[in-house]
C-alpha cells in the first residue's frame, strides 16, 4: 500500500516538487550537493551538481514527465543544455574549470525508445570528441521508485495510526493551511524522537523523513500551496535538528547537507510565492465574501514572508535579481492595524525589521510601542474581547468570534486571555533596545500589571517540535512594580537564545520562519535572539 | 458489527460535552475563576514581583461515567442528562477540594485567618479584610471578593448585620478606604526609574 502511495506521488509530481526529494535522496546515497537550482535563464540546465562518495563530479538535469514518457520533441528542447552540461566547465565557485565526470538525465516518467537512441548517438559523438564513453546516463521512474523504497519507505513507521495520518494528509484538497498536528507524529515516529538512535540509522531516517515530507505534501504541491510546502519543509528542518541534537550527532558531518537542501527548497518556495504575487491583482484567495475575516491576517503573513525573502536574499545574494524590486513594491510602506491575536506578533515584527532595513524609519519603533500599548490595554480591560494567545491561529479566532453564527464549537472552550500575554516582554524588549526610555516609562505601569507567559522546554532540542508534550514548563513572570532602567536594559540586552537548539541558531532565517509559522515558539528568549540578528538599527545599552 | 449511526451520535456527544462545560460553570464554587488552557508541559512555574517562585505540577482529575447494559433499553434523554449532571457534580466537588487544598498551602500566613471554629459573621469579615491585600479597578471599585463554602442565606445574614450595625459598617468602609489608599500607593509605585 505504501509503495502505491509513493508511485502515485511520483506519477503526478512536477519537476520542482520531485527535485526537492531527489536532492535528499542523493544526500542519502552519499552525495554532497554543491549546486542546486531551479531553472533561470542563466542556468543552462545545471539543475544539480553533486560530488559522489567516490569523489566523481556528477551533473543531473531533471525533467518532469509524471506518468508519461519523454518524447523526442521534448528531448530536442534540452539536448543542447545536456551537451553543455557534459562538455563545458561548470563555472561554479570552487569548480570553475571542472567538467562533470558523469551526467544524468533524470525523469520521473519513462524515456521513449527514440530518445534512448538519441542519447546513444549523443554519447557516441561525445566519445569521438574525447569524452568518456556513456557520459550521459539516465535515471527514470523505476530507479527513483527503487531509491524511494530503499531510502524512505523501509524506515517509515508501520503503525496503522501513522498510515492513517499519511492517508489523511493525502486526502486534503491542498488549499488548506498545512495540518502540522497530523504531520508531527509522522515525523516524530520516523525520526524516533522518543528513542536513542545510533548515528548511521539516524542518517538513513533523516532521508526517509525527507521522502515522507515530499509525499505528505502531494496534494498541497499540486495546488502550488507554497505556504503549506514552506511549513512542511520547515518542520522537516527543525525536527531533523531536534533529532540530531538529541542523539548527539555531529551536525556538520551528519545532518547539515539534508538541512541545507531543505533550506534551499524553502528559499525556492519563497521565490515561487514572489513570482505568483507578481501576477496577482489582489492578496484575496477563495470565496471573496468570507474574506472580511481573513484578508488582513493573510496580508500581514504575506508581508512577513516576503520581508523574510528580501532579508534572506540580501544576505545570500538574489537568485532572481528582479525579485528585489518586486518584493519592495509588494510590501507596503505602511500597514493597517492587523493584530488579530498574539500569533500575529512575529509576523508584525518581521515586517518592522524588513521596513527598518529599507527606510531606517524611526517611527517604526514608535509603531511597536503603540502595538504594545494597545495589547496591554486590551488585556487589562475588564470586558474586552481579549486577544488570543499565540496558540490560536486566525481560523480559531474567527471561529470564536462567530461561533454562534457558524454553529461551530468555540476553539477557546471557555478559556480567558485577560491579563496574560506571551508577547508583551518581546515588544517591550524591542523598544528598550531602541533606547525609547520615555515610552518604556509610560508603558511600565501596565507592563507590571500583566502576567508574562512562556513555555520553556525541558531540553532545547524539543523547541523545534510542534508540541513538546509533557516535557516543558509553563512559566509566568510578574515584574516588580519598580525597576531601574539599567536593569531592564540588561534583561533586554541578553540574546543567547538558550531555549533554541544550537544548530537552529546557525540558521536565523529558518528560526524566523519557524516562529512566523508557529508563533507560540516566539518565546522571549527566541525573539531576543532574532531581534539581535534582524533589527540592525537597534541601539545598544546607553 | 450491528448497524450504527455515528454521525448523529457525534452531534449528541458534542452536545453533552458543551452541556457539561456549561453546567460546571453553573455549579462550581470556583466557576468565577479565570480559566487558562495549558497547551504544553506538565509544570506551571510562577515568578512573582518579589522574585519568589512557586511550582505546581498539572494534576489530572477524572470521574467515571457508568452505564449498565440493562439500563440502555429504557434510556431517555432526560436520564442521560441526569447521569451527566451527577458526574459534573462529582467533578466540581473534586475540583473545589483540590483548589481549597492548593490555596491553603499557597496563601502566606500573613494573609490567613484562623477562625478557631467561630461562625463567619460581620466582625470576622472585617478581620479578614484587614488581612487581605485588596485590589481595585481603575475607577476605584474594589475587586469582587468570592466566598467559598458559605450559603447565599448566610451571606445575606452577614450583609444584614452590617446594615443593622452602623459601627461595623463604618469600620468596614474605613477599612476599604485604607485598602484603597494602600492600593493607590502601590499603583503610584509602578515606575521605571533611573
Amino acid at each position: 500500500m505504501l509503495e502505491r502511495l509513493i508511485e502515485n506521488w511520483l506519477d503526478s509530481a512536477g519537476e520542482r516538487t520531485y527535485q526537492r526529494c531527489f536532492c535528499q535522496m542523493l544526500i542519502g546515497r552519499g552525495f554532497r550537493i554543491v549546486h542546486n537550482t531551479e531553472h533561470t535563464p542563466l542556468e543552462h540546465g545545471k539543475d544539480i551538481i553533486a560530488v559522489a562518495a567516490d569523489t566523481k563530479l556528477v551533473g543531473f538535469q531533471l525533467k518532469g514527465n509524471p506518468g508519461k514518457s519523454l518524447k523526442p520533441r521534448q528531448f530536442d528542447e534540452i539536448r543542447g543544455q545536456l551537451e553543455q552540461l557534459a562538455t563545458l566547465a561548470l563555472g561554479l565557485p570552487g569548480y570553475e574549470t571542472r567538467v562533470p565526470d558523469e551526467c544524468y538525465l533524470v525523469t520521473n516518467g519513462e524515456i521513449d525508445e527514440a530518445v534512448s537512441i538519441e542519447i546513444q548517438r549523443l554519447n557516441a559523438a561525445l566519445e569521438a570528441r574525447g569524452h568518456a564513453p556513456e557520459k550521459i546516463k539516465t535515471i527514470t521512474r523505476g530507479t527513483l521508485l527503487n531509491w524511494a523504497n530503499d531510502l524512505g519507505l523501509a524506515l517509515w513507521p508501520s503503525e496503522m495510526e501513522d498510515f492513517g495520518n499519511l492517508v489523511k494528509l493525502l486526502n486534503y484538497t491542498g488549499s488548506e493551511i498545512f495540518p502540522a498536528n497530523i504531520f508531527d507524529p509522522l515525523l516524530q515516529n520516523t525520526l524516533r524522537l522518543e528513542h536513542e538512535v545510533p548515528p548511521p540509522e539516524l542518517r538513513r531516517r533523516i532521508t526517509s523523513a525527507a521522502i515522507m515530507t515530499a509525499v505528505a505534501l502531494h496534494s498541497f504541491s499540486r495546488k502550488q500551496n507554497h505556504f503549506a510546502e514552506i511549513t512542511a519543509w520547515t518542520m522537516f528542518t527543525t525536527y531533523t535538528i531536534a533529532a540530531s541534537e538529541k542523539n548527539g550527532l555531529a551536525f556538520e558531518k551528519d545532518v547539515e547537507a539534508a538541512v541545507d537542501a531543505a533550506h534551499e527548497a524553502i528559499y525556492d518556495l519563497l521565490s515561487e510565492m514572489c513570482e505568483e504575487l507578481r501576477d496577482r491583482k489582489t492578496l484575496a484567495e477563495g470565496d471573496p465574501f468570507s474574506e472580511f475575516a481573513f484578508y488582513r491576517a493573510r496580508a500581514l503573513l504575506i508581508f512577513a514572508l516576503m520581508g523574510t525573502y528580501w532579508m534572506w536574499s540580501e544576505a545570500k545574494g538574489w537568485k532572481q535579481p528582479e525579485h528585489k524590486a518586486l518584493t519592495e513594491k509588494l510590501i507596503p510602506e505602511d500597514i493597517p492595524p492587523s493584530i488579530w491575536g498574539e500569533a500575529a506578533i512575529p509576523q508584525f515584527l518581521t515586517y518592522v525589521w524588513y521596513r527598518k532595513r529599507i527606510s531606517r524609519d524611526s517611527t517604526l519603533d514608535q509603531r511597536v510601542a503603540t502595538v504594545l500599548r494597545d495589547i496591554m490595554r486590551n488585556k487589562l480591560t475588564e470586558d474586552a474581547n481579549h486577544l488570543a494567545s499565540p496558540y490560536y491561529d486566525i481560523e480559531d479566532v474567527t471561529r470564536h468570534n462567530h461561533a454562534e453564527l457558524l454553529r461551530c464549537d468555540d476553539p477557546f472552550g471557555g478559556g480567558s486571555f485577560a491579563g496574560t500575554s506571551y508577547v508583551c516582554e518581546t515588544l517591550m524588549m524591542c523598544i528598550v533596545r531602541a533606547g525609547m526610555k520615555e515610552a518604556c516609562q509610560a508603558l511600565w505601569p501596565d507592563f507590571t500589571r500583566m502576567n508574562h507567559e512562556k513555555t520553556i522546554p525541558d531540553d532545547a532540542w524539543r523547541f523545534g517540535l510542534y508540541r513538546m508534550g509533557d516535557h516543558a514548563a509553563d512559566d509566568t513572570r510578574i515584574y516588580p512594580t519598580t525597576m531601574q532602567w539599567k536593569e531592564l536594559q540588561e534583561i533586554a540586552a541578553e540574546h543567547a537564545g538558550s531555549e533554541v537548539p544550537q544548530a537552529l541558531k546557525t540558521y536565523p532565517i529558518q528560526l524566523l520562519l519557524f516562529v512566523i509559522i508557529f508563533p507560540f515558539r516566539g518565546s522571549f528568549s527566541a525573539m531576543k535572539f532574532l531581534h539581535k540578528h534582524f533589527d540592525t538599527t537597534a541601539a545598544g545599552p546607553s | 458489527m450491528l448497524p450504527d449511526y455515528p454521525e448523529t451520535k457525534h452531534l449528541f456527544s458534542r452536545f453533552f460535552q458543551t452541556y457539561m462545560r456549561q453546567r460546571m460553570r453553573q455549579i462550581s464554587p470556583f466557576a468565577m475563576i479565570q480559566t487558562r488552557h495549558i497547551h504544553e508541559g506538565r509544570t506551571m512555574r510562577v515568578t512573582r514581583s518579589d522574585d519568589t517562585q512557586s511550582e505546581s505540577p498539572v494534576v489530572e482529575q477524572s470521574v467515571a461515567l457508568e452505564i449498565k447494559f440493562d439500563e440502555i433499553e429504557t434510556l431517555t434523554l432526560e436520564k442521560v442528562i441526569a447521569k451527566h449532571d451527577a458526574i459534573v457534580a462529582e467533578m466540581a466537588s473534586k475540583q473545589a477540594q483540590f483548589i481549597r487544598e492548593r490555596l491553603s498551602a499557597d496563601i502566606p500566613q500573613s494573609q490567613s485567618l484562623d477562625g478557631r471554629g467561630r461562625k463567619l459573621d460581620a466582625r470576622m469579615v472585617i478581620e479578614m479584610f484587614d488581612k487581605l491585600q485588596l485590589e481595585f479597578y481603575p475607577d476605584g471599585r474594589p475587586h469582587e471578593i468570592h466566598v467559598d463554602g458559605i450559603t447565599a442565606e448566610h451571606m445575606a445574614a452577614i450583609d444584614r448585620e452590617f446594615q443593622e450595625n452602623p459601627e461595623l459598617k463604618n469600620r468596614l468602609d474605613e477599612l476599604i478606604g485604607k485598602k484603597r489608599e494602600e492600593w493607590v500607593a502601590r499603583e503610584a509605585n509602578r515606575k521605571l526609574v533611573g
